[in-house]
């Protein structure tokens, strides 16, 4: 028995000063005593040998001799262990982060994005068309012939007479374009850029961006065209958001109005934004008009449908409280990167 | 438009609260953009009280200021240091008290405080005219008559004028609510339908009109009865030309017409009572006694009202005498027959001209006056007569003079009312409401409109004239839904739809993808303006660029035919800031034309990188941003979109430097570049710019076509080893690519360039590459023995083609 207890100590011994270079020794190390052919294995089998009234005894030493190779392998492993775990200086973490660049999105980019989002959700798909477009499809299709006073509401950037060619001033000559394709029904939402020959200033641009929808099926109503909107707006502006709905005119719908809401400042109790009359305006709608319908080869008797439309900016403008127009298009960056968390 | 309140409430039989009537407004579509409270003199005289000076000694300490006690009706005197020469006891004065606000006929409002003015106190301040806005008057304080009652408030004594003005944001086809007649109509049709109880306006048109004789005959031809179709006129002797009545001028002045004579005046009153514009003739300049309705011969010269001389147009309508043009129709007056104050004798004209030739002259001569808008958008043909009754009692009640002629009214072809039939069923399809066949005829009724058939689901109507916007079905919905109230239509609970396919959808995911990766990399997007400068362009470019022929600004005259320039600016107006790191990306179309009708559209992502990456930090300062970060950029937005480059072609371009095109499958899909010197001077910027141009169109083409099938992942270990070379410094390192692929190492995966340097030991003229290579077995696991093997090619390739020297 002794001599069991010798090649114990002569093996602890050994593994004391077992060497190892790198994570390959110490995977040798392994094999050799913790094997399943291992040393400490072998020795464990020596335990049928032992006299019965030793077994208590020896049965601590080896157990003691097996937890000894054990520590020994977790020793050696993490000694040429090639995993680095991150030697953080503890001394000041409150040092900065790293200069890590963060960017942002353009805040028409956000608006846009999240009006077509809403409509898409109600089935809408978005359609685009060219920014140069000719009278016919800008203005004649939309019930706005040569003469019509309510040409002058648009001032008109023209790159030729006869035949008149110009830059569009609303995205309605897309839907034009999608209704003379002549696939009814027709649900379609229009972003895009639009343009208007106008003095630049904090209220006015020659260029901004919109959204027009188009519903066009058998038996729409205005009713269909309120609850349309006013979903928008719930999705758009929050639940609480009340709207108005007010008569108005554009050409190429009958009835038309315009969608009020309820000031987002001032919740409707009256303040500088909304003129002290606690609604601002967010949009134009109507129910297609049956001149437009037929310009575009749609049977006004068979079909009606709605039309709305929305300028980006002002949406944006209303939402995040911008003043001035300019600042869209200007792109400071300390503008800019008042919308790193904007969604 | 604006309307008075007050002058609005003369024709509507109840009285309703300035606000409540504003909502009525908005919701039958008239909307009430402002709605202000309007005071003739400012401030309406508030907080102003008549007082009577008590006391007037001296001032201790100040020659020019004396003293004063003033009794104000309180019972105790005020005592008020005046600075004014003619103060003096007993006198009757205004007094501005503590807490009062003024509002001097020019300058700022001031509100009245207690001051200590040389060590002496003041309560408040003895005004003179232009102190509290009744005049420009400045010679000392205000006296007024001895009998003036002490303690009145000045505004009961000068009997301010307030009013409440409207402004409408009045929309093109509302022409018959150009006035405040027509308001107040579409109001009643309001109160009628919601109150249920007919509702009338109170009509200024009497019955009162006779000629006193027969002295002043004109006769009137109307030559050009398409531009005219009907002319009215009525002559009137022996007027008096003066400032017209005080209530008259109170309502011009509230809704911002200037008072001028009694005559002019009357014909402003009439047209915003009636929306029918009048013109007033000295009937001493009507030779001949003829009106001849006609148009002269092109480039007859014609003096205006304005003493401009202007070249008529053979189109341009013309209200003639005998011998010459009088005034141009419906748009403006001639310099020569107009009403004077020395006119005694007038010639009333009421007509009514087509809107086309109208809006043609008005454009034409730049002559957008109130009257040339209103024909524009046709006036009431069947009111002539009945706007011409009452301005000649009204002028010969004012002015003076008798009415001398009957109504001369020739309407060659009287028009006949449009008829319109709706269907009950239409009504519902297209409101989405049900209304009751009798609400319908009421309001229609209401409206004016007469009721010529009804059906059992139709109602067929005749439009009034003051309506000629409404010829079709749609228009009467519109008229009903309008007056019941567009928030009356019931908001349905259930949504049917027929949904569309969205097709656009890859694409727009593509951009996400693309703007989400550019900002979490540090770039911010902007926006652009597509119009821009011409000068920004060479002639060559500028031959297919896109240009406006009537753009307001020079400075933006073209469509711009590439991204570069318009984002420039931008980076330009940051830098002018202080701003001196930027990365900005723009999604952006260019435009550019081969003639005309063939325009082209492409869209961009144009991308600008100037100073550093990233800022300085404790660890590490903040690196600049170079041509290969830029490069970077534009490999990771091609590997978005599942792109392989294949190829980068140095290119010379007009204004990038170190430009190289960026080609995948052999198609140019982006450009890459560090602006130049001439191209950043433009644009006044001093430090290094880098560019990228991708062409969204291309790229977007190319990555539709890909499929993403998943590929078994190997089981065996990639090996990678590593080699230094030594080559000539002008070697490329794509000479290096090309040759280790020419090695045809078909188990090679990929290459890294991971070390570029020279030194003097390598010898001058060279430079020393260390290249790492990755080889991959889908099969077997390689051995050092099959690594040596595919190792020696490449080396053998590197000897051979770059007459590269190994570095052990
Ligand atoms: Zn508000």
């Amino acid at each position: 028995m002794d001599d069991l207890l010798v090649k114990i100590n002569n093996f602890k011994t050994e593994i004391k000063d077992f060497v190892a270079q790198n994570s390959d020794d110490a995977e040798a190390f392994r094999i050799k005593y913790l094997g399943t052919k291992g040393l400490v294995k072998d020795v464990m089998g020596e335990m049928k040998n032992v006299a019965v009234d030793k077994k208590r005894e020896f049965g601590q030493v080896m157990n003691e001799f097996k937890l000894f190779a054990e520590a020994r392998y977790e020793e050696l492993k993490a000694a040429t262990s090639t995993a680095t775990s991150a030697a953080i200086d503890e001394a000041d973490l409150s040092l900065p982060a790293d200069t890590l660049p963060l960017g942002s999105r353009h805040p028409i980019s956000l608006v846009r994005n999240r009006i077509v989002a809403i409509f898409q959700r109600l089935g809408f798909a978005v359609a685009e068309g060219p920014e140069i477009e000719d009278d016919w499809h800008n203005f004649t299709a939309l019930n706005l012939p040569a003469n019509h006073p309510a040409r002058d509401m648009q001032d008109t950037f023209y790159i030729n007479q006869n035949p008149d060619w110009l830059l569009r001033t609303h995205t309605s000559s897309v839907q034009v374009r999608e209704m003379q394709k002549g696939k009814l029904p027709i649900r379609i939402i229009c972003p895009g850029r639009v343009y208007r020959n106008e003095t630049i200033s904090a209220r006015a641009h020659c260029f901004f961006h919109q959204v027009e929808g188009l519903y066009i099926a058998e038996n729409v109503s205005f009713a269909d065209l309120k609850q349309t909107l006013y979903f928008f707006v719930q999705e758009m502006f929050g639940k609480e958001v009340k709207v108005r709905f007010r008569p108005s005119y554009f050409p190429f719908t009958e009835p038309s109005a315009e969608m009020d809401i309820s000031c987002l400042i001032c919740g409707g109790t009256g303040c500088n934004v909304c003129k002290h009359t606690g609604w601002v305006e967010i949009l134009g709608c109507g129910m297609a008009h049956p001149n437009l319908l037929e310009n575009c080869g749609i049977d006004s008797n068979k079909y009606t449908g709605f039309a709305f439309g929305m300028g980006v900016e002002r949406i944006t403008m209303l939402k995040y409280q911008i003043k001035d127009l300019r600042l869209f298009s200007e792109n400071d960056v300390r503008f800019l990167k008042q919308f790193t968390s904007a969604v | 438009m604006t309307i008075s309140y007050n002058w609005l409430s003369e024709y509507l039989p109840e009285k309703l609260e300035p606000e409540k009537l504003s909502k009525i407004l908005t919701s039958i579509g008239l909307e009430v953009e402002t709605l202000e409270k309007y005071e003739e003199t400012k401030g309406g005289l508030e907080g102003l009280v008549i007082g009577e000076v008590l006391e007037c000694a001296k001032h201790p300490d100040a020659d020019k200021l004396c003293l004063t006690k003033v009794d104000i009706g309180t019972g105790e005197p005020l005592q008020i240091v005046c600075g004014a020469p003619n103060v003096a006891v007993g006198q009757k004065v205004v007094v501005a008290t503590v807490g009062a606000t003024i509002y001097p006929f020019s300058g700022e409002p001031m509100t009245m405080k207690k001051a200590k003015i040389r060590g002496s106190e003041s309560f408040g301040m003895i005004c003179a005219e232009d102190e509290i806005g009744l005049s420009s008057n400045h010679a000392g304080i205000l006296v007024l008559p001895a009998d003036t009652k002490v303690g009145m408030p000045a505004a009961a004594y000068f009997g301010t004028y307030n009013d409440f003005i409207y402004e409408i944001g009045l929309t093109p086809n509302r022409m018959d609510a150009m006035s405040h007649l027509g308001v107040a109509k579409d109001v009643c049709a309001y109160l009628s339908h919601h109150n249920k109880k007919e509702t009338h306006v109170k009509s200024p048109f009497k019955n009162t009109f006779k000629a006193d004789n027969q002295n002043l005959p004109i006769e009137v031809t109307i030559e050009n009865e398409v531009a005219c179709e009907r002319y009215t006129g009525v002559s009137i002797q022996g007027v008096t030309i003066t400032e017209s009545p005080k209530w008259m001028q109170q309502k011009l002045k509230s809704i911002g017409l200037r008072p001028i004579n009694n005559i002019v005046d009357i014909t402003n009153f009439i047209l915003h009572e009636t929306g029918q514009p009048l013109h007033a003739f000295d009937a001493d300049m009507i030779t001949g006694k003829k009106i001849i309705v006609k148009n002269l011969p092109e480039g007859t010269p014609f003096l205006t009202l304005d003493d401009k001389e202007r070249k008529l147009s053979a189109e341009d309508l013309v209200i003639c005498n005998a011998e010459e043009g009088m005034c141009i129709a419906g748009v403006y007056g001639g310099a020569r027959s107009g009403v004077t104050a020395a006119s005694n004798n007038i010639f009333l004209e009421s007509a009514w001209f087509n809107p086309i030739s109208i809006r043609k002259t008005s454009f034409r001569h730049g002559l957008r006056t109130d009257a040339a808008t209103r024909f524009e958008k046709g006036v009431d043909i069947s009111n002539t007569v009945n706007v011409l009754k009452r301005a000649a009692v009204m002028i010969k009640e004012i002015a003076g003079g008798e009415i001398s002629s009957d109504i001369i009214d020739i309407y060659p072809e009287p028009k006949k009312k449009t008829e319109v039939a709706i269907k009950y069923h239409y009504l519902k399809k297209l409101s989405g409401k049900n209304y009751h066949g009798d609400t319908i005829k009421n309001i229609l009724t209401g409206l004016g409109f007469e009721i010529i058939k009804e059906g059992q689901d139709d109602l067929r109507v005749a439009v009034p004239f003051s309506k000629p916007d409404i010829s079709i079905p749609a228009d009467l919905v519109e008229e009903i839904m309008r007056i019941d109230g567009l928030d009356n239509v019931e908001i349905p609970a259930i949504i049917s739809i027929a949904p569309a396919v969205e097709t656009l959808m890859e694409e727009a995911a593509f951009k996400e993808k693309v703007a989400t990766y550019l900002i979490g990399t540090g770039f911010n997007e902007i926006f652009t303006n597509s119009i821009t400068n011409a000068a920004y362009y060479n002639e060559s470019v500028l031959e297919t660029t896109v240009k406006m022929i009537n753009s307001l600004s020079a400075g933006l005259n073209v469509l711009r035919p590439q991204m570069m320039e318009t984002g420039l600016e931008s980076v330009a107006y940051n830098l002018n800031r202080r701003n001196s790191d930027l990365q900005f990306f723009e999604f952006g179309k260019t435009y550019s034309t081969y003639g005309v009708g063939k325009y082209q559209e492409k869209q961009h992502i144009s991308i600008y990188i100037t100073g550093k990456k990233s800022a300085d930090g404790w660890k590490a300062k903040g690196e600049k941003a170079d041509f290969y970060f830029a490069k970077a950029i534009c490999e990771k937005i091609t590997s978005l979109l599942g792109l392989a480059i294949n190829n980068y072609a140095l290119e010379q371009n007009e204004k990038l430097d170190s430009c190289v095109q960026v080609k995948v499958k052999s198609e140019i899909v982006a450009t890459i570049g560090a602006v130049n010197k001439k191209a950043l001077e433009m644009f006044d910027i001093k430090q290094p710019v880098f560019y990228v141009d991708i062409d969204w169109d291309k790229m977007i083409t190319l990555a539709k076509t890909l499929k993403i099938s998943y590929a078994e992942i190997s089981k065996f270990p990639a090996v990678q080893r590593d080699l230094s070379i030594v080559v000539d410094k002008s070697l490329k390192y794509e000479q290096v690519e090309k040759a280790t692929y020419g090695a045809k190492v078909n188990k090679l995966t990929a290459m890294n360039l991971f070390d570029v340097f020279e030194s003097e030991k390598l010898g001058a003229g060279k430079k020393s590459m260390a290249v790492s290579f990755t080889f991959l077995d889908e099969e077997k696991t390689m051995t050092d023995k099959d690594i040596d093997g595919m190792m020696n090619k490449i080396i053998t390739a590197y000897e051979k083609e770059l007459q590269a020297e190994i570095r052990k």
